[in-house]
């Protein structure tokens, strides 16, 4: 079977294309960097098979950043049988540079100019058969947003893997291709392959050729000093990309026909003038965002409570009773949430039918136990899909792009750059994939500050925990609207990210913050398909967790419920006598100055058990109060269903809005679930590692005590701020005596 | 004791003992965390990283 490899710039298409070649359903979006990690995949059609790997996106083969080295590495270490090199057609000129570079290995080269729709789109054309003379390698046409030319793609890499393929390079200067000749003798007297690549790689002294062949290096350095004065001028790199891109310019850009129709501005810019905005950028992203969020959230949709009665209930005395509002009107997201609560109970209520001639224990562990427990998670799917559909279509439209372009002038002030947002933005979503992605940031320092902060981002999991707890607030005190504390929750765990970098960008993680230069990709709409696979992602995701880590933990739980230390059996109403209730009860104290612990009333322990029971899985801490609910439901003769399980046994226990609130800090901001702990311990250095499961305990901690205090007492503001004030003054003091080392 | 009572107890425990016996079994493998099923990275974090 013949090894496909596809390389080329960031955001060139590269992952659309395989997922069309392999049928796989690999994660796209419309910025660039989505790809760290090279990924396989089997292409088969009629008698073609082969293997296709799809690389992380270069700008060039000198790499700067982790993933980079993997697609440099993989090309002349692994030698696939052709490369098929994704051009982005809208932007020849640089996507080319690479090209270049690629002519010059060993290897069956294809040029796949993508998106030819676009540039149609935009009255231009380019002549393939003209760049394919001028570079030597075949150039085939291609659309893999709408599968054009992809099978005359796959049968041109097919053809020229049967025949091997010396490098040739653009580099014609006299001088140079005098010194690349003389250092290509040495490197084959070494017996290395693709001479002609290490050598061109070698005179531009690049660091990982010069640590291959260090005894090389005097030679290439006095030949720069030979000519650095006359011909090279004081940049020798420079002086060869300079080259490269004359070349281009002169020979392969001609190929190109534009329409002279264009009058300056595209579309994009047009939008971009607006989004991008100094002063409208920020204000338009919070209100897009407030927007997603109250659509998903909000139990008054549009603000309509003032002009509705507030005895008004939709569907009234039927079981959708209140499903689509009582008092106000449901957002769409509510609205689902409820009609998937209606549905969970009516199947427990028919699961308890059929199991009420069976023992107590047998219908309060299936339906108490696991099915209040999964049920509690999985109503709020729905809502969860709502606002992933939100953030897929922001992803894939290029605005996150966007955001990340106009948080750089935020961020560099705290030390990090624009890039460290596209992984943070990617914490909305899951950790894991998010912690991957900070491969895409060169600096050390930089990468470890943001895998720190980005649990804080509050991730699909932690979202039921949000939305449960604020709609306990709402209907227990009827404090403000429940989609008003989501938002705020999800704006304290971005200030709690900006807070502990700025911290750690002046304490232990000083440096200077590394330029940020990112390729704004032009708007497109949004692909259906693209975001049904986000979807399907992401509610397999759920079902899987579901009906395994979820199910089992909700076993546990009852188990350890209503079994005593001396393994005896115990009904719902002596579940203060359970293992679990001793273990929750010898946790509480540790909890108290977050005003979730030994202050609350009779059943206290379950925010303790709750708050530990996430540390495996964050769903787990409201699949816990699911659980614990439907088993007090019998204590205290109520019989509540769906979400009012998390909420009655939230009031029940007596906490407050400010013990809520710091409940919900304390659980966006700790040690992540085991899955997001062992992503970090994978992606950084031991030491650091530790280190960082103790900042995030700390931070966590930290954080919930202070919105406590301040909540519950209005003048601890000025403790706290005295504090902070005396922390950043000692900070200060520290760096102006101990300055940083420029880098 | 009765078939249904037989029946959730094993049904619990092979449920319980599964993800407990996946966790070490891919813990042997060098599986370090289970795969999210993200689609992001493909099984990128179940492999046994070399480089740091």
């Amino acid at each position: 079977m013949i090894r496909i490899a596809l390389a080329g710039n960031p955001n060139s298409g590269k992952t659309t294309l395989f997922n069309i070649l392999t049928g796989s359903t690999a994660h796209v979006g419309n910025w660039p960097g989505v790809t760290v990690d090279k990924r396989e995949g089997t292409y088969r059609k009629k008698d073609v098979s082969a293997v296709i790997t799809d690389l992380p996106g270069i700008y060039s083969l000198s790499p700067y950043t982790p993933e980079e080295v993997i697609t440099r590495n993989y090309i002349l270490e692994e030698k696939p049988d052709c490369v098929i090199n994704i051009v982005d057609a809208t932007n020849l000129e640089r996507n080319l540079y690479l090209t270049t570079q690629l002519m010059e290995i060993d290897v069956p080269l294809v040029v796949a100019l993508n998106m030819m729709d676009e540039v149609k789109r935009r009255g231009e054309s380019i002549d393939a058969d003209a760049l394919a003379q001028k570079t030597g390698v075949p150039v085939v046409a291609i659309s893999a947003l709408k599968g054009e030319g992809i099978d005359k793609l796959i049968q041109c890499a097919v053809s020229q893997a049967q025949h091997p393929r010396k490098g040739t390079t653009v580099l014609k200067d006299g001088n140079l291709k005098h010194l690349i000749g003389d250092i290509r003798i040495a490197l084959e007297s070494l017996s290395v392959d693709n001479t002609l690549f290490h050598a061109i790689k070698l005179t531009e002294l690049d660091e990982l050729e010069t640590s291959l062949h260090p005894q090389l290096v005097p030679m290439v350095e006095k030949f720069k000093a030979t000519f650095e004065d006359d011909t090279f001028g004081n940049d020798f790199e420079a002086f060869i990309a300079n080259a490269r891109y004359s070349y281009i310019a002169e020979n392969f850009a001609r190929a190109l026909k534009t329409s002279g129709k264009q009058t300056g501005l595209t579309r994009s810019d047009k939008i971009d003038r607006v989004f991008t905005n100094r002063w409208l950028g920020i204000p338009i992203f919070l209100a897009i965002m407030f927007a997603v969020f109250h659509i998903t959230f909000s139990e008054n949709f549009l603000f309509l409570k003032a002009f509705i009665p507030e005895d008004w209930e939709s569907l009234s005395g039927t079981a959708f009773s209140g499903v689509f509002g009582a008092g106000a009107v449901n957002s769409p997201g509510v609205i689902l949430q409820s009609l998937t609560g209606v549905f969970t109970d009516w199947l427990t209520d028919t699961v308890r039918g059929w199991l009420s001639t069976s023992p107590q224990w047998v219908s309060g562990l299936i339906c108490d136990g696991i099915m209040a427990g999964i049920g509690s998670v999985l109503s709020f799917v729905p809502q969860i899909l709502l606002l992933f559909m939100f953030f897929s279509i922001l992803e894939d439209s290029g605005y996150m792009a966007r955001v990340a372009f106009i948080l750089d002038r935020i961020f560099r002030k705290f030390g990090l750059s624009g890039r460290a947002f596209m992984p943070m933005i990617m914490g909305f979503g899951c950790s894991i994939p998010a912690m991957i992605n900070t491969r895409t940031l060169a600096d050390e320092k930089e990468r470890t500050a943001t895998i720190r902060v980005i649990p804080f981002f509050s991730c699909g999991a932690k979202l039921p925990i949000l939305t449960a707890v604020a709609g306990a607030i709402v209907s227990s005190f009827g404090v403000s609207n429940a989609d008003v504390i989501t938002f705020a929750m999800y704006l304290i765990g971005i200030v709690t990210a900006i807070l502990t970098v700025i911290l750690m960008r002046n304490t232990s993680m000083r440096g200077e913050t590394p330029p940020f230069i990112m390729e704004l990709p032009a708007y497109h709409l949004p692909q259906f398909k693209s975001l049904m696979i986000h979807l399907w992602d992401k509610l397999k995701h759920f079902i899987k967790k579901a009906f395994t880590i979820i199910l089992a933990s909700t076993i546990v739980v009852w188990a350890a419920m209503h079994f005593s230390f001396d393994w005896q059996y115990l009904t719902d109403e002596q579940i203060n006598q359970s293992i679990l209730a001793g273990l929750g009860q010898l946790t509480q104290p540790l909890f108290t100055p977050m005003g979730f612990g030994s202050q609350l009333g009779e059943y206290g322990w379950v925010f303790a058990v709750a708050a530990v029971s996430g540390l495996i899985a964050k769903e787990n801490v409201i699949s816990t109060f699911g659980t614990l609910a439907a088993c007090l439901g019998a204590v205290i003769g109520e019989d509540p269903s769906g979400v009012q399980y998390v909420e009655q046994m939230i009031t029940f226990t007596g906490a407050t809005v400010a013990g809520l609130v710091a409940f919900i800090v304390f659980n966006m901001t700790t040690i992540p679930c085991f899955a997001a702990v062992a992503s970090a311990k994978g992606e950084l250095r031991k030491g650091t590692f530790h280190r960082t499961l103790l900042f995030w305990l700390v931070t966590s901690y930290t954080a919930a005590t202070v919105v406590y205090l301040v909540l519950s007492w209005w003048w601890t503001v000025f403790i706290v701020a005295a504090v902070a004030a005396a922390a950043v003054w000692g900070i200060v003091v520290y760096n102006k005596k101990h300055p940083v080392r420029s880098i | 004791m009765t078939f249904i009572e037989i029946a959730v107890i094993v049904a619990c425990v092979a449920v319980v003992g599964g993800v407990i016996a996946t966790t070490i079994i891919n813990r042997i493998k060098g599986k370090k965390t289970g795969c999210c099923d993200c689609s992001y990275c493909d099984n990128c974090h179940c492999r046994d990283r070399q480089e740091k």
